[in-house]
């Protein structure tokens, strides 16, 4: 009868915790993992080593621009694969609605469309990112990266800056 | 026999030792261990027990009148212990400690609440109002009140023929209710209305191949089309959009009360 009370106070308390949980990381914050190298320099640095999860960077994300959906060029966000909705990716926004956009492969220039973005990787030589999807709706961001958490040598802030041969000229 | 009357003594005596004064509160003093109390009790009681009864021992010995200034009770056996200011200081600061307490009881509870009811409303049901000419033979022009259910959507159970309620990709702040009309791989027939009275069929992104004209299709993403197709600002604009703009399915509608009701494809 003991073990019964106990393991009921247990699920409770688990249970509570859970949604307290769920409920901090949908509307404040929450920590992911990142994996791959298509944000080398900024995350993940060591790409070319392949040590699995232990290399891998967990970052900060927080949720609050979700109000607004309010970001400026440089931002670095979490958003979901407009392919496969259950993939997250974290790329850096270059542009915004009216922003134009000169894709580096073909020497087009693109303009974000209303409610769009344009996502691209630090890393552009393995980067799956609007150079090759196009523009991404911003309701498929899911939230901005702040810090980098883990591992404790590299914590910090996340630097909001664009490489100077991706400014785009507007 | 005797020893269980002077544990009964022993807790009634504690306990009513407690008792608020005229200039403060007296207690026991906290050191008086309870095998000291009960030591120095075992001959009294039982001097008292002998020969009389036992309803009538307890009262006097207990009596406020015994607790003078000084605190000496019980032939000088038990010290007490006086609280002047100090004691009424204490006593407030406890009662504020005791109400700190209830509110933040009050706070966690509601906060779980709050958690629990941001839970349901993003992972299992939620109400929306949905109002506009977009839907206007299905949903009212004015308004109708409609359950939406996210569970069918995380689980990829939605297909044609289903309202689901969408991120608009040209406004991420509007959420718009469509209905889907086709899937990757699906063929869809429309009528266009960029184009004039022309009837258009196109293949919602078969695997790689790009067959829309306007954007550039991949997988992963759905058409939705508004059942007005006079005033539907919808896919026939935009071109397909990617399946995580989905918030949810309408499955259930509540307000107006005549069409009360499943509903779907």
């Amino acid at each position: 009868m003991a073990s019964h009370s106990f393991l009921w106070s247990f699920g409770k308390k688990f249970f509570t915790f859970g949604l307290i949980g769920l409920t901090v990381s949908d509307r404040y914050a929450s920590i992911l993992p990142v994996r791959g190298a298509s944000m080398s320099p900024t995350f993940n640095p060591r790409s070319d080593s392949f040590g699995g999860s232990l290399s891998d960077d967990y970052v900060l994300v927080e949720k609050f621009c979700l109000e607004k959906y309010k970001f400026s060029p440089g931002d670095v966000v979490v958003f979901r694969s407009p392919q496969n909705h259950k993939e997250k990716h974290v790329k850096r926004i270059i542009g915004l609605p009216g922003d134009w956009i000169g894709t580096r492969s073909s020497y087009d220039i693109v303009k974000v469309p209303d409610g769009h973005c344009w996502v691209e990787g630090d890393n552009p030589s393995s980067s799956m990112d609007s150079r090759s999807f196009g523009p991404i709706p911003l309701g498929l961001v899911q939230g901005r990266v702040t810090h980098i958490v883990w591992p404790p040598e590299r914590l910090g802030a996340v630097k909001g800056s664009i490489r100077e041969d991706r400014l785009s000229s507007s | 026999m005797v020893m269980w009357e002077q544990i009964l003594l022993l807790s009634v005596l504690k306990r009513s030792l407690v008792y608020p004064g005229e200039n403060g509160c007296h207690c026991l003093e906290d050191e008086t261990s309870d095998a000291e109390v009960f030591n120095s009790m075992a001959m009294s009681c039982t001097y008292f027990l002998e020969g009389t009864n036992t309803s009538t021992v307890y009262e006097p010995s207990v009596e406020p009148s015994t607790l003078s200034r000084n605190a000496v009770v019980f032939n000088s056996k038990f010290k007490l212990r006086k609280f002047g200011a100090g004691g009424r200081r204490r006593r407030r600061c406890d009662e504020w400690i005791s109400v700190a307490k209830e509110a933040l009881n009050q706070i966690s509870t509601v906060a779980r609440f709050l958690c629990l009811l941001h839970v349901t409303d993003k992972y299992l049901c939620s109400p929306t109002l949905a109002y506009g000419p977009s839907m206007l033979p299905t949903l009212n022009l004015t308004g109708d009140v409609i359950l939406s259910e996210q569970v069918s959507y995380r689980l990829g159970r939605v297909g044609p023929g289903d309202i689901v309620l969408v991120r608009s990709p040209t406004d991420p702040l509007k959420i718009v209710t469509k209905r889907i009309l086709g899937l990757e791989g699906d063929r869809v027939t429309f009528y266009d209305p960029l184009s004039g009275d022309i009837c258009r069929t196109v293949v919602v992104f078969k695997k790689g191949r790009v067959i829309f004209l306007v954007t550039r299709f991949q997988r992963g993403h759905v058409w939705i089309q508004g059942d007005n197709i006079y005033a539907s600002n919808d896919s026939r604009y935009f071109g397909p959009v990617p399946y995580g703009l989905i918030q949810g399915k309408a499955f259930f509608r509540v307000w107006p009360p005549d069409s009360f009701g499943r509903l779907g494809p």
